[in-house]
């Protein structure tokens, strides 16, 4: 059994990361699996998982890694259906907040119109 | 001894000659170390992996163990922590594994010609991670102060005053929301003039990501390693500015340039 050749030179180049104090040295599990099982170049090589299951794989990752639909349906503006953000009027349908909202809203102005008739 | 069937997992790529030193560096088959295949103007930092644990079959298992996915993740990324010392590295997706050394070799030849635009694209390079978390409790509380203007003291408009104070409180909970959308977008702009590219991911799930909050910046930049201290000191300063507003920043790295040589390779 072959022993796999070790490499050429070390061009002496010192692993970067030494000088951020905030950086943790790419070490944190989420930032890896969302990197090394979804990025990278993709070549075909000999050992090969049925494609279909990858795939499978792939969205059941997706949805520990990240809830990549809820972010995209929501765009950037997503945290504002968290209800710990959003406040605790916001834990009902957005929907039907809304349109309960407006109703407020227009009963505040005629509440308000009416008690403050000259404005 | 039995003779183990024996694959040949591939990291990821760099220009011939280049693989930095890697002597004793474990692969992600503990036991197996890393080396390096060379054909051409292209070599693949490699190591054998124990098909009983990386055969067809078994990575159909495997792959749904995430305890085996964060061991094997973890040290899959080591490993590019390590090549990264070279100057050009195109990371390989997790679980490139071929029969034999020809194997290797053949998927080198075949790369002759998208592999090098890849690595000239992030040579001097390496990715980091900017994430930008939203405490919420502070949030919350500046739009209840901000919400909390007196409303004149007329007994006769209960209503009117409770109405009112609603209407504030959502009015200063949009603001309080505008306000972190604009910080959250200026972050990644300052953030994307100081790095030759750049990408905003998905935000990660609080599961997996363990961070209390929630996370509205997840980019991932393509930053000249030059200016690598440069980019860290503005991750400082920009946190620093965020702490008032109940934004935390968390700048890691660096990577191997994961998020930036995918399209093209992906493309034939």
């Amino acid at each position: 059994m072959s022993r796999i050749g070790s490499s050429n030179s070390h061009n002496g180049l010192t692993p970067l990361g030494q000088g951020g104090a905030v950086a943790d040295g790419g070490t944190n599990l989420a930032d890896v699996l969302e990197r090394v099982l979804d990025k990278g170049v993709v070549i075909a090589g000999d050992i090969q998982v049925n494609l279909l299951d990858i795939e499978l794989l792939t969205i059941k990752l997706r949805l520990v890694v990240a809830s990549v639909d809820t972010a995209r349906r929501m765009g950037i503006r997503w945290w504002e259906s968290d209800p710990m953000l959003a406040g605790s009027d916001d834990q009902d349908d957005p929907k039907r907040l809304r349109e309960r909202i407006h109703r407020l809203e227009r009963e505040l102005e005629q509440t308000s119109r009416a008690e403050h008739p000259e404005t | 001894m039995t003779a183990t069937a024996l694959g040949w997992y591939v990291y990821c790529i760099t220009a011939a000659g280049e693989v930095p030193a890697l002597d004793g560096l474990a692969g992600v088959d503990r036991g197996c170390e890393v080396g390096c295949v060379t054909e051409g103007e292209l070599s693949a930092v490699v190591s054998h992996v124990r098909l009983e644990e990386f055969g067809a079959e078994a990575l159909k298992r495997n792959l749904e163990d995430l305890a085996w996915l964060k061991q094997t993740g973890l040290a899959h990324n080591a490993v590019l922590a390590r090549a990264l010392a070279a100057d050009a590295v195109v990371p390989l997706r997790l679980c490139t594994i071929f029969a034999d050394e020809d194997g290797v070799r053949d998927a080198l030849r075949h790369g002759r010609d998208s592999l090098p635009a890849a690595l000239t694209r992030v040579r001097g390079h390496a990715e980091w991670s900017v994430k930008l978390m939203a405490d919420p409790r502070p949030l919350e509380a500046a739009a209840r102060e901000r919400g909390a203007v007196p409303i004149e003291s007329s007994s006769r408009a209960t209503g009117h005053a409770f109405f009112a104070r609603k209407r504030l409180e959502r009015v200063a909970r949009d603001h309080v929301r505008a306000e972190i959308e604009q910080a959250v977008e200026e972050t990644h702009a300052r953030l994307q003039d100081h790095a030759t590219a750049a990408v905003r991911l998905p935000p990660q799930d609080r599961r997996i990501s363990g961070r209390e909050g929630q996370m509205l910046l997840n980019g991932a930049y393509l930053v000249r390693r030059a200016r690598a201290a440069e980019f860290a000191e503005l991750a400082t300063g920009l946190d620093a500015g965020h702490r008032e507003t109940g934004l935390a920043l968390n700048l890691s790295g660096p990577f191997a340039p994961y998020n930036f040589v995918g399209a093209e390779s992906e493309r034939e």
